[in-house]
Formats: C-alpha cells, sequence, structure tokens
C-alpha cells in the first residue's frame, strides 16, 4: 500500500462486499468466533492492499482469494493449538457419531439445531482444501472453473478431490444408498 | 423405469421424501442411480445449513479496525491481480512450470515418502530440494507448497502458495524450489496427495538456520532435512 488509503474511500468500496464475505467465512469455519476471526484479518488485508482490487468492477473472485488464505492460515494456527499431527492424514471412514467437532464452539453448537450442529459436525472434519472446495462449489455455486481459479488449483485435482470429499461426507452423514428391502 | 426417467423421479422428490413404487424399484437395482441419489440428497443436506447474517455493529467495528491496519509495501515487481484471466493464466504458467521441474531419479524406498533440503543460502536465496519418493508410479499426484509470509518463489512474486497435478515415477521424484528468505525466513509446507493417502512434510528456512527435523550430517554443500512419512 503505497499510498495512504482514505479510510471513507476503503468503507465505501468494502461495504458491498462485507456481508458476502462474512456468509462464506462461516462457511468455511462454522463457527462464528472463527468467521469474525477470519473477516477481520480479511479486512486487514484488503486494506493493506486496497490498490490492487480497489479499480476492479467486480472484486469477489479476488476477495475469495484472500478470504481462502486466510481461512487456510487460520487452519494451520488452529490444528497447531490443538496439536494435531497432520504429517500423513488418511481419510477418515469413522462414523459421525464417534467423532467430536473440533470447529464448533460449544456456544456455536447451543445456537444450532441438531441437524445444523450435524453438518457442521461432518464439515469440520474436512481439511482446509476440501472444505473450501465444498464451500464455493457446493454451497455458492461457483463452478469447478471459477472455483479453480480463486483455489489456484487444476480443475481435474478439484474434480477427484471432490469426488472423494463428497464420499466422505456421505458417510459422515450416513447417507446410504436406497435400499426398499 | 428407465436411469433417464428415474433421475427426473429423484430431482421432483421431496426433502426427506423415500422413493416408492417404481422409482424405488429401481434404484434397488442400479448403482449408478443410488449415487445420483445420495448426492442430491447431500446437497440437500448441504443446502439446509442455514448461516448467520453478521451484525452491523461487527461490521462497523470490523472495517473501523482494519483502516488503522498499518502498511504493507508491496514489491516493486508485483503485479496487480486481474480477476479472473489474469489468475487462471497464473495458475496455468506454475503448473506448466513446476511440472517441468521434475527430475526423476533412480533411488527406491519400499514406502511413498517425502522429502526436503535446503541449500546454503546466497544472497538471501535458498534452493529447496523436495523429494518424494514412492513405491509405485502415478498418474495424477496432487502437490501443493505453501510458503510462510517471510518466503516467496523467485519468479512468483507476491505467491506464498501453488498446488498442481503431475505424474510420479516409481521411486524418487526430485522438485528443485528457488526460495527467496526475506528477515528470519519461515517455513516451507510440501503437501502431496496421491495412491489414496496425503502426506505433508514442512522445513523451516531462514539464513541462520536451513531446515528443522531429522538432518544428514557431511554434507558441505547443504543442510539435508528428510522426514520419513507412512506409507
Amino acid at each position: 500500500m503505497p499510498t495512504q488509503v482514505d479510510q471513507n474511500d476503503f468503507e465505501k468500496r468494502l461495504r458491498p462486499y462485507a456481508k458476502r464475505c462474512y456468509q462464506t467465512a462461516y462457511r468455511l469455519t462454522g463457527s462464528r468466533v472463527d468467521t469474525e476471526d477470519v473477516v477481520q484479518e480479511l479486512f486487514i488485508k484488503l486494506y493493506q492492499r486496497f490498490d490492487q482490487w480497489s479499480d476492479m468492477e467486480d472484486a469477489t473472485g479476488w476477495i475469495m482469494r484472500v478470504l481462502y488464505n486466510v481461512h487456510v492460515d487460520l487452519y494451520r494456527k488452529k490444528a497447531k493449538t490443538h496439536g494435531i499431527n497432520e504429517q500423513s492424514r488418511e481419510t477418515d471412514d469413522g462414523a459421525l457419531d464417534q467423532l467430536v467437532s473440533g470447529s464448533s464452539s460449544p456456544e456455536d453448537a447451543a445456537e444450532n439445531s441438531q441437524q445444523q450442529s450435524r453438518i457442521l459436525a461432518a464439515l469440520g472434519q474436512l481439511d482446509a482444501d476440501q472444505r473450501a472446495l465444498v464451500t464455493l462449489h457446493l454451497l455458492e455455486g461457483y463452478t469447478l472453473d471459477e472455483a479453480a481459479t480463486i483455489l489456484e488449483t487444476p480443475v481435474g485435482t478439484l474434480k477427484s478431490r471432490l469426488h472423494r470429499t463428497k464420499a466422505q461426507l456421505k458417510k459422515l452423514l450416513k447417507l446410504q444408498p436406497f435400499s426398499k428391502k | 423405469m428407465n436411469c433417464t426417467e428415474s433421475r427426473q423421479a429423484i430431482d421432483q422428490l421431496p426433502m426427506g421424501s423415500a422413493p416408492r413404487g417404481s422409482l424405488a424399484e429401481h434404484l434397488d437395482a442400479c448403482d449408478l442411480c443410488q449415487h445420483y441419489y445420495t448426492d442430491r440428497l447431500l446437497e440437500q443436506e448441504l443446502s439446509s445449513l442455514e448461516v448467520p447474517q453478521p451484525s452491523d455493529e461487527f461490521l462497523d467495528r470490523a472495517i473501523k479496525l482494519a483502516a488503522k491496519a498499518p502498511a504493507v509495501e508491496t514489491a516493486p515487481s508485483e503485479h496487480r491481480w486481474r480477476w479472473p484471466s489474469a489468475m487462471a493464466a497464473s495458475v496455468l504458467v506454475a503448473a506448466v512450470g513446476f511440472i517441468s521441474f521434475w527430475e526423476p531419479a533412480p533411488l527406491h524406498q519400499e514406502n511413498p515418502t517425502v522429502e526436503t533440503a535446503a541449500a546454503q543460502p546466497e544472497y538471501h536465496r535458498e534452493q529447496v530440494r523436495i523429494v518424494i519418493y514412492s513405491n509405485e508410479a502415478h498418474e495424477n499426484a496432487e502437490l501443493s507448497i505453501e510458503l510462510a509470509e517471510n518466503l516467496e518463489l523467485e519468479g512468483y512474486t507476491g505467491r506464498q502458495q501453488l498446488a498442481w497435478s503431475a505424474p510420479l515415477n516409481k521411486g524418487a521424484n526430485v522438485l528443485n524450489v528457488p526460495v527467496l528468505v526475506r528477515d528470519n525466513g519461515g517455513e516451507v509446507r510440501v503437501i502431496s496427495h496421491f495412491g489414496g493417502k496425503s502426506h505433508e512434510v514442512k522445513v523451516q528456512v531462514s539464513r541462520e538456520r536451513q531446515g528443522t527435523g531429522r538432518s544428514d550430517a557431511g554434507n558441505t554443500q547443504s543442510d539435508r532435512v528428510s522426514i520419513d512419512l507412512l506409507g
């Protein structure tokens, strides 16, 4: 940020994106507390890099990219804080009821219905990249091409990741194939 | 009922309703339509996730606080992002550039492992060598590299993360990455996914000390860092 940014100008440009940033951050984190942390950090980065997006007609994609990076950073910090050893991580096929959600605080869980908690707990078992893909593609309707640009990941990689992630979520949510027997 | 009719019927099923009649009979016999059905169930589940609205008070506070953040100078060579064509192009360049770095080496281990080595710095420039060992070839391994704030890939100013796909040879696959180190440096994190498993390795790169973890002694050219992961 080579020159001083006018605070009013920053606020005026950011306002149209602010609520959407919050909602996407919530889908990424599943927790109000983490969402506020992510959004605050995102806004700081957007202020510091204001000259890079302020003249864009639609900066949504650019902002989503920064949001994703902030989310990944937070995920990593949380993983370290919780002592998670991620040196070799395999897909967890365990049943949801044996899992403890690492992403939702008790306060958040209490705010949500059982169904909401169930979905958030399942999403909480995904890694940051999977969660971002689910958020962008399945929850917010970005095409895989658009998600690939935001996540800077090849479409082919996203397709295989999506296949794995859906299979994992189906198991976690116990969405069994239908049988009339 | 054929598959086309089955999928039309699935699309029209109210949320929470169980398939009945001819649809139920078709699903019982057709794996592809069962897969389609569970995909729809998953989409319905996920779409029911309620997302709270932010309070105006929080947004006001967060925006005002952000505007008090210290300024960060951008590097002179950093180009401004353009959405989406420039980002798409940079992804392509990154993918092609890194794939071309692969240098198959005649090494072999029983289990896939990931190894990194960071050479002695020269004017803050580090050559980080990443070796991914695999006990079999894989056509489409997913690879990503993430750098701490004080690090950046030479030629990719301002980018702390790259992800791409590349084929893996059986044995050792070598990737040499030039990393520019600022201040006290930071952590390089490499993640690979192949054969249904993910592997992650981290190495600390700084001017004073290159690499953490198990280190091979006796190499005067570089500090080798090797981290064996579960295969």
